[in-house]
């Protein structure tokens, strides 16, 4: 590598330090917001077991919690995710980190925006399908509707100011071809491209159409508010489960970004870019544009073409996962001497996460499958596998190690043993009831289960047990990290 | 495949990835960290890659002919149901507009068994899901209900008794006591003019 | 005594039986389509100019078929029924080769021949390749009606019926559609095309409502799908998404030639 002037590395290390704070402050974020969001998770679980009897409140909010619990994880999923990336991408290129200010101040404006629409009852569901928004049959006020156009507005630019600042960092430091490490399928390994620089790339790229499409699709809703014109249902469907389905597989990839990078810390293997790993995440850039027809499956008037390109591209989308990342951490693994800690556990445990939430997945997503299991619970089913035994997993992880590397606290080997089997028992026993449910037929998005399907109500109830070991091992996470957390500010305020 | 096998496959596979994942784990107690080892499961990319190929291509091949969409065939009759904040109405005649729709949902659907049914489903309002679900419980396909589109879902009713219709597509705060009942009959004069007409085939 | 009453009794049953096909349907109401979807029609012979017989399922084996009552005295509906039919078939195209237009009559006293003199140029073979002109049987008659939905009825004191003007749609020997009306556009005619070849518009427009940015627009008079603004703005994205990827990149490309040095430390 060139040389740093003496005035380079000083800028160097003050950035890092200001990344290192920007990371604490999501981790925190991260802390404060996963148990307030997955509490909502619990009443509705309570809800729909109807535990609660004459205590249950009105039907409305659990819809208001259902919207805000959806919205809120899936952007605490792209956004903590995204910082993580971030993170161990600084090692490598500059990033302004003004500009991860702004988006951070704007996106917590955003959640605000939405907590006061849940507040106010406001229950369009997480997916909002267009004209729902709009046509609540009196169930609430139209002002909750422009709040939220606007909380959509105001994420967007968010979210769209980071990637693009994502995207100028890497090219500032990087030709495209290289970022995407074209050079490895000629043959040449040289410059050697740091796994998540890669990952990086096709992330920011792939963000960026995703939050374009979110600009056009909220375009739509403000037609439609504004001339009372209505827009097409289906083309609005098609750019909403575009960019959320675009916006939530980015945000498992951000966590693949920082596993590549933080895993070999504890496994002491490194984790190199290789032809497999050049050519998986080239490929999944692509196949990631067209698998979200799979959400339209159910739409009959789509072209038939379109739908077949679905499967297709769904399928393709679990073969790079498999064989590079999940086949390369097991390869960290095997015969090693892993240091295990509880960040490590968690990061490997993650992508054990995915990988079985993604075999639900892959079933879900071939049309003749999805004809029976099309918004039954099964769809729950597997993307609370991917994200709250993955993705969740990962992001604990990563919080973890900051908080750890930053504080250098020693960790206290029971508790972390407590929280991984906690979270794990209860995480899995959790996802089970929502796979049983949907081999049922049980509905998704029920406040309460009709009488022919009162298996639902039972599966809620056992759910209801694995809910409350997660929520300890939640709260046995947040007083181990927690304390680190503090540790490492105190530490980070001292520097 | 039947839902209970999807979900014996999925926990199959599922039991397979944990085993692997603890085997994994276990085998790094008192390990030394081996290049060789690394390799090894490296050489396991090619044949896990064309495994899957396989796999996913026969699940491919197997399931794209089985798919519900509309192909041609020729139904027995035609039913068409609208879905509106939080009701569905069925008839053998069009529903266009709340009127045509209160009037549908006064009268009770009666199909005959052995039919195959053409539900051409449709929304007056906002987005539902139009789910029939058999006497036991069992969902036997679906189609969404949209505003603007009719989508053709075609289902055959063998076994008698009364089906349920539930909306699968979140629609509002009501959304979960959304739902229609109609009955399948054995054919009989006494049923609809629609089972008279199977008598004269 | 017996015998004569038995007598009797034949000729009256002979007159009534032969009177049958006389005696209209007394069915007032305009056809309805939804009444009579996808009912088989019955495979009767249909009698064609030249003495010669086809069942009514060569026709619809064949390809796909539209189905026209008419009569050769009409002085109402027929004549400009067929020819907006005749009008609008030959600017839509496709008969004889998608599909076939078979027009029968139901007054008992008509010929082939007379229908061809009537509706076509002569009286031998129609003019209008894929057209059909025949005669069925009373008793088939009543079966195609029965199935169908059409109805007449005598006017009295003329040689005239009312009766609806209608064409139906034929796919596989099943009813798809059912038009009803004194003529047919090009825009209804297409939208029984699609149906017989199993192709359906799937979409419709919304009353009171002004849909925009649809991904395409079906002209249901040129029969042409054009791409709309919905279409665009689903492209939009990934095709403004990865010139911008690319335009940062070729700007990084600037920045990282005119830096003097690699500001990164390795890490």
């Amino acid at each position: 590598m060139a040389e740093m002037t003496i005035g380079g590395a000083q800028e160097f290390a003050g950035e890092q330090a200001r990344m290192r704070a920007l990371a604490l402050v999501w981790g925190a974020l991260l802390m404060l917001l996963l148990p307030i969001l997955g509490l909502l998770g619990l009443f509705m679980r309570a809800y729909q077991s109807q535990i609660l009897a004459e205590a249950a409140p009105d039907v409305s909010w659990f819809y208001a919690s259902l919207t805000l619990h959806g919205l809120g994880l899936v952007g605490v999923s792209y956004t903590v995710s995204f910082i993580g990336m971030l993170y161990v991408l600084s090692q490598h290129v500059r990033l302004n980190t003004r500009v991860l200010w702004l988006s951070t101040g704007l996106t917590v404006v955003g959640v605000v925006l939405l907590v006061i629409n849940f507040l106010l009852r406001f229950a369009p569901g997480w997916y909002f399908l267009y004209p729902l928004p709009f046509i609540s049959a009196g169930g609430w006020a139209s002002v909750t509707a422009d709040i939220f156009l606007v909380a959509l507005a105001v994420l967007g630019v968010a979210w769209l100011l980071w990637e693009l600042e994502l995207i100028r960092a890497i090219a500032s430091r990087y030709p495209l071809a290289q970022a995407l490490g074209w050079h490895y399928l000629k043959g040449n390994p040289s410059p050697e491209l740091p796994p998540v620089v890669l990952v990086a790339t096709v992330c920011a790229i792939a963000g960026v159409i995703a939050l374009l499409a979110a600009v056009a699709m909220l375009i739509f809703f403000l037609v439609h508010r504004f001339t009372g014109s209505m827009v097409d249902p289906l083309v609005v469907k098609n750019l909403t489960f575009f960019f959320g389905h675009v916006l939530i597989n980015l945000a498992m990839y951000h966590g693949i970004g920082f596993l590549y990078a933080l895993f070999p810390i504890y496994s002491g293997h490194a984790w190199k870019t290789a032809v497999p790993m050049v050519i998986a995440w080239n490929c999944v850039l692509f196949l990631v544009m067209f698998a979200y027809f799979h959400h339209l499956y159910m739409d009959f008037a789509q072209p038939g073409w379109v739908q077949v390109v679905g499967q297709i591209a769904s399928y393709g989308t679990a073969i790079p996962a498999a064989v590079v990342t999940i086949l390369g951490t097991l390869a960290q693994v095997y015969r090693r001497p892993v240091r295990w800690t509880l960040a490590s556990s968690l990061l490997f445990l993650g992508t054990m996460g995915w990988a079985i939430g993604g075999v639900g997945a892959v079933l879900d997503s071939t049309i003749a499958i999805n004809f029976r299991f099309h918004n039954t619970l099964w769809v729950a089913a597997h993307f609370h596998t991917y994200l709250l035994v993955g993705l969740v997993f990962l992001m604990l992880g990563f919080v973890a190690h900051l908080t750890q590397e930053l504080s250098g606290v020693p960790e206290r080997v029971g508790l972390a043993r407590a929280i991984v089997a906690s979270l794990l028992l209860g995480g899995y026993g959790f996802v089970l009831m929502f796979y049983l449910s949907g081999v049922h037929a049980v509905p998704r998005r029920y406040a309460l289960y009709p009488f022919e399907l009162e298996i639902g109500t039972t599966l809620a109830k056992v759910a209801l047990l694995f809910v409350l070991l997660v929520v300890l091992g939640v709260l046995l996470y947040l007083i181990e990290v927690g304390r680190r957390w503090f540790a490492a500010y105190a530490a980070l305020r001292a520097s | 495949m039947t839902p209970m096998v999807v979900f014996l496959v999925w926990l199959v596979i599922g039991l397979l990835v944990v085993f692997v994942y603890a085997w994994m784990a276990v085998s790094t107690r008192g390990a030394a960290g081996e290049e060789a080892a690394y390799q090894a499961l490296g050489r396991l990319r090619r044949p896990l890659f064309i495994l899957m190929l396989v796999v996913l291509g026969i699940l491919f091949a197997f399931t794209i002919p089985r798919t519900p969409y509309p192909k041609g065939q020729i139904p027995d009759e035609v039913v068409h149901a609208v879905g509106k904040q939080f009701q569905f109405a069925l008839s053998a005649q069009p529903i266009r507009n709340d009127e045509e729709f209160i009037r549908a949902s006064a009268t009770p659907l009666k199909i005959s068994r052995g039919r195959l049914v053409e539900f051409r489903v449709t929304s007056l309002d906002v987005n539902h899901a139009f789910a029939v679900y058999d006497p036991d419980g069992e969902l036997l396909g679906q189609t969404q209900a949209m505003p603007g589109y009719v989508n053709r879902l075609l289902l055959r009713f063998d076994k008698p008794g009364n089906y349920t219709v539930l909306c699968l597509e979140y629609c509002g705060l009501s959304h979960h006591i959304m739902r229609i009942g109609f009955e399948v009959a054995e054919p009989s004069p006494a049923t609809s003019r629609l089972s008279n007409l199977a008598s004269r085939r | 005594m017996v015998r004569r009453i038995c007598c009797i009794a034949c000729f009256l049953i002979g007159v009534l039986w032969s009177g049958r096909g006389q005696v209209a349907w007394q069915d007032p109401r305009l056809p309805d389509e939804g009444a009579v979807l996808y009912r088989s029609l019955p495979n009767v012979p249909v009698y064609l100019s030249g003495g010669r017989v086809a069942q009514l399922s060569e026709f619809w084996e064949a390809r796909p078929m539209l189905l026209v009552f008419v009569f050769s005295r009409c002085a109402g509906i027929c004549s400009p029924l067929l020819q907006s039919l005749r009008k609008t078939s030959a600017s839509v195209g496709g008969v004889g080769d998608a599909y076939q237009i078979v027009v029968l009559s139901f007054d008992p006293r008509d010929t082939p021949e007379q229908l061809l003199k009537r509706f076509e140029a002569s009286s031998d073979m129609p003019a209008h390749p894929g057209w059909y002109y025949g005669t069925v049987a009373p008793k088939h008659l009543r079966q195609l009606m029965d199935a169908t939905g059409f109805w007449y009825t005598p006017i009295a004191n003329t040689d005239q019926y009312d009766h609806p003007g209608m064409i139906v749609a034929v796919r596989q020997g099943r009813i798809v559609r059912v038009h009803v009306g004194g003529s047919v556009s090009p825009a209804q005619l297409r939208a029984l095309l699609r149906e017989m070849r199993g192709d359906p518009v799937r979409s419709y427009p919304l009353p009171d409502a002004n849909l925009a940015f649809r991904c395409y627009r079906y002209d249901p008079l040129t029969g042409e799908v054009r791409w709309d603004w919905g279409m665009l703005a689903l492209f939009a994205p990934p095709l403004v998404g990865f010139p911008l990827a690319l335009l940062s990149f070729q700007l990084g490309r600037r920045k990282r030639l005119h830096t003097a040095s690699d500001v990164c430390a390795s890490p």
